[in-house]
């Protein structure tokens, strides 16, 4: 410890925790940044940080993704406007991306990531014909041809 | 399922947790919503679920509206012009009630999507959606206070009461979700009735049922309003001017702290942050947090009421035990202390 009273940061280690994915990769991550996970505070709190915590529902290409959202989010002086640049180029993917984003997020309980997410991906519904959906959210259960045009009969107004 | 498409892999995530899944549609509007009924049965009910619409309907995914019923012309002339716009939702008065009964629905006779009205000859409550026209009888004729007060006078409101997570219906007197007669409430003050008109539902369900004193602004005419989750007053005592004055619960000392806003005219309604205005029979939305005033463009059709529109089914919804909704945080409490004001 210096006992230099010219600089106005007092000279604080990096406190690093270890996320371990489910193919095994590990990543390191500032405690800083990790508290935007509720999921990871907590584990912090009770002092479950010290060994590498394994996230067995996230595989290392998304859990590297999602280190890198937090690490985004826990910068200091970003100003708004490019963080918002940043979290839209960020979410341009693949919608199969998207929703391994709103899984993991929803796991760690990373609320801004999860909402972001969450928000592309109601974008991309609009628009889409219930065909292009149903392709998009493997959804094998679809209505009876009958069915569905008595579902949609009964909202015509709303298809006009 | 006969083979996968050759042309791309299925996505590996099958599908969204329904949790997840309702997470995600909570942010698209009502009629993108009412356009994915027919994907598959398990997103039908989701979208027509009460607890996901009545939450859907107090989140701020569904700006205010005004609702306009069409008069029938009665020489049946063209398509019914059923408009929903960002500003207003058009539509014809559901079959069994006439336009007057519905006319005179009042700030409080709206929430979340439904409107509340009753019939002046045998004073039956309904809730009616306008967006899906579904109209349900929700009480019998109620006895009590049609011998003292005809119905066409009875001040009418709904709102769910954050305390124990029910509807409720107020004329007076209290209807509960779920139960078809009317519950007196003890001593109404008169002069609530007359002095502020249209009761309201506001930061759940302290204004309904105890009456209690509180000081306020003075005032000659003003009437109550919803400022989001606060009880709001709206002083019309000044020609051409609003003053909005709202009620802050925690401070103990002020609990009417002024707002100098100061707007145009008759108050119509309130809905949300935005408050929709009559002035000479012209509509106007004035939406305080960006300072904008909005003129709607109304045709022929008669102002009912501000709305936010829902797919919430009354029939469902009252036979719900109860609805859970989160509260919506009131947040940005200075918005409407701007000192506002302008000319025409």
């Amino acid at each position: 410890m210096s006992s230099s009273s010219s600089s106005s940061l007092p000279p604080c280690p990096k406190k690093m925790i270890t996320l371990k994915s489910s193919d095994g990769e590990t990543f390191q991550i500032e405690e800083t940044a990790a508290l935007q996970s509720k999921t990871l505070e907590n584990m912090i709190d009770e002092n479950c940080a010290s060994t590498p915590i394994p996230l067995r529902s996230i595989n290392g290409k998304i859990l590297a993704k999602v280190v890198e959202f937090c690490n985004k989010h826990a910068e200091v002086g970003v100003d708004a406007e490019s963080l918002h640049a940043w979290d839209a180029e960020f979410v341009n993917v693949e919608y199969t991306t998207l929703f391994d984003y709103i899984l993991a997020a929803n796991f760690l309980e990373i609320p801004t990531l999860l909402d972001l997410a969450s928000g592309v991906v109601g974008d991309m519904i609009k628009g889409k014909t219930p065909d292009e959906i149903r392709k998009m959210f493997n959804i094998n259960d679809a209505f009876s041809p009958e069915e569905e045009e008595e579902v949609r009969r009964a909202n015509q107004w709303a298809f006009e | 399922m006969s083979s996968s498409p050759p042309s791309r892999s299925p996505p590996r995530t099958s599908s969204l947790p329904l949790d997840l899944l309702r997470n995600v549609l909570s942010r698209l509007t009502t009629i993108s919503l009412l356009k994915l009924r027919p994907v598959c049965r398990e997103w039908c009910d989701v979208v027509d679920d009460p607890h996901f619409t009545a939450t859907h309907a107090s989140s701020d995914v569904e700006g205010p509206r005004v609702l306009l019923l069409l008069e029938p012309s009665g020489s049946g002339n063209a398509n019914p012009p059923f408009t929903l716009s960002n500003q207003l939702l058009v539509t014809w008065p559901p079959e069994l009630a006439p336009i007057s009964w519905l006319f005179g629905a009042g700030a409080g006779a709206s929430c979340q999507g439904l409107l509340c009205f009753e019939d002046p000859l045998d004073g039956v409550t309904y809730l009616l959606n306008p967006l899906t026209q579904e109209t349900v009888s929700v009480s019998v004729g109620s006895s009590a206070t049609l011998c003292e007060q005809p119905p066409c006078l009875r001040r009418i409101a709904i709102g769910l009461d954050h305390v124990t997570g029910r509807y409720k219906i107020w004329a007076a007197e209290v209807l509960d979700q779920g139960s078809r007669s009317w519950r007196d409430i003890g001593n109404v003050p008169v002069c609530l009735l007359h002095l502020l008109g249209d009761p309201v539902f506001a930061a759940g369900s302290i204004h309904w049922e105890e009456f209690t004193l509180t000081p306020c602004p003075e005032f000659r005419e003003a009437c109550l309003g919803d400022l989001r989750g606060a009880l709001g007053l709206f002083d019309r005592s000044i020609r051409n001017s609003v003053d909005v004055w709202r009620m802050e619960e925690e401070t103990g000392a002020s609990p009417w702290p002024v707002n100098g806003s100061r707007w145009f005219q008759e108050f119509l309604c309130r809905c949300g942050w935005k408050m929709e205005l009559m002035f000479k029979r012209r509509v106007l939305i004035y939406d305080p947090a960006a300072g904008e005033l909005e003129h709607v463009q109304r045709g022929g059709a008669r102002v009912m009421a501000g709305i936010t529109v829902s797919l919430l089914s009354p029939a469902k919804l009252w036979n719900e035990d109860k609805v859970v909704v989160p509260v919506v945080e009131v947040a940005t409490i200075n918005l409407i202390s701007r000192n506002l004001s302008w000319v025409f």
